[in-house]
């Protein structure tokens, strides 16, 4: 048995594959994952190089190339487009300062339902990450209020206390605008 | 192009499993014969599990001396069956494509 499946470069093609195949079921993506790495563990003699390992790879084909032959098998899978990235930066952006305004005069919220809107119809994420985007738009709703109520436990709720729950409260949605951001900008050509 | 051997390519894995099972990379090398037909290898295996799904092929395990186990894929009655269909669509397909780029040519 060779110890193909730890090579540096298998690996980093099987994530990217991974990746790829990422708008397809857990189980779909779950199969090919497993049939290429079957094909490539039978494939790759005793004692390989890394030029075996390459070629190997190369003759597989591209990650993106097999995860679009996967898809297209899936009726009703839609494969992820790239949008603008000026478009996702907006929505993104909407993500955040929904949280900064959560609770300023009801600007928060209508930033939070807008950006919620556009993360739902944008063709660049998968609805794992469209699920998570729209509750992080939302978060603030709940954790703002709890992290006010918590640092005002032991003493008088002012402008420090608030500035410190409004802080909290950016942190998941901040988190969440990166995450989907790279997972957008991934789509791009140039990023290919 | 890609459309048309797409198309084709899944009769033709059919067809290669008709005698017997095989494994897929025994299958990609026999289509790798064949450069017509040679597309990525990894895009063989979307297909083969849609074979496997649509019950036109099923999958049996086979340990391997040297790596590991093999997984084959066995044509079933209901692949066989759409095999025999496409065989006998294929002539006059053909044959009307041919006659199209011929007729075409002369014109």
């Amino acid at each position: 048995m060779s110890n193909a499946l730890s090579h540096p470069m298998v690996h980093a093609y099987l994530a990217s594959v991974e990746a790829e195949a990422a708008v397809l079921s857990d189980d779909r993506r779950r199969d090919l994952v497993a049939d290429l790495r079957e094909h490539i563990e039978s494939v790759l003699p005793q004692g390989f190089d890394d030029a075996e390992v390459r070629e190997t790879l190369d003759r597989l084909g591209s990650p993106r190339e097999i995860a679009a032959a996967a898809i297209a098998e899936e009726p009703g899978v839609q494969p992820l487009r790239p949008e603008s990235g000026v478009r996702t930066a907006v929505t993104l952006g909407m993500v955040v300062l929904a949280a900064l305004f959560f609770w300023g005069a009801g600007v928060g919220l209508v930033l939070a339902v807008v950006a919620a809107v556009r993360i739902w119809r944008s063709p660049s994420w998968t609805d794992r990450d469209k699920r998570l985007g729209i509750a992080g738009a939302f978060s603030p709703l709940l954790v703002t209020p709890a992290a006010a109520a918590l640092l005002g436990s032991s003493g008088r709720l002012g402008a420090p206390e608030l500035l410190g729950a409004f802080l909290i409260g950016t942190v998941f949605p901040l988190v969440v605008a990166v995450r989907l951001g790279r997972s957008a900008a991934r789509l791009r050509p140039q990023a290919a | 192009m890609s459309q048309l051997r797409k198309g084709v390519l899944e009769y033709c894995v059919l067809a290669l499993l008709r005698e017997r099972p095989r494994y897929g990379v025994e299958l990609l090398e026999v289509l790798g014969d064949s450069p017509v037909m040679a597309t990525s290898q990894g895009t063989l295996y979307p297909l083969l599990s849609r074979l496997r799904r649509s019950g036109l092929a099923d999958t049996f395990l086979v340990e391997s001396d040297s790596g590991p186990s093999r997984r084959y894929y066995r044509l079933t009655d209901q692949g066989r069956q759409a095999l025999e269909e496409f065989a006998g669509q294929w002539p006059g397909f053909r044959d009307a494509v041919d006659r199209f780029l011929v007729t075409g040519a002369e014109s």
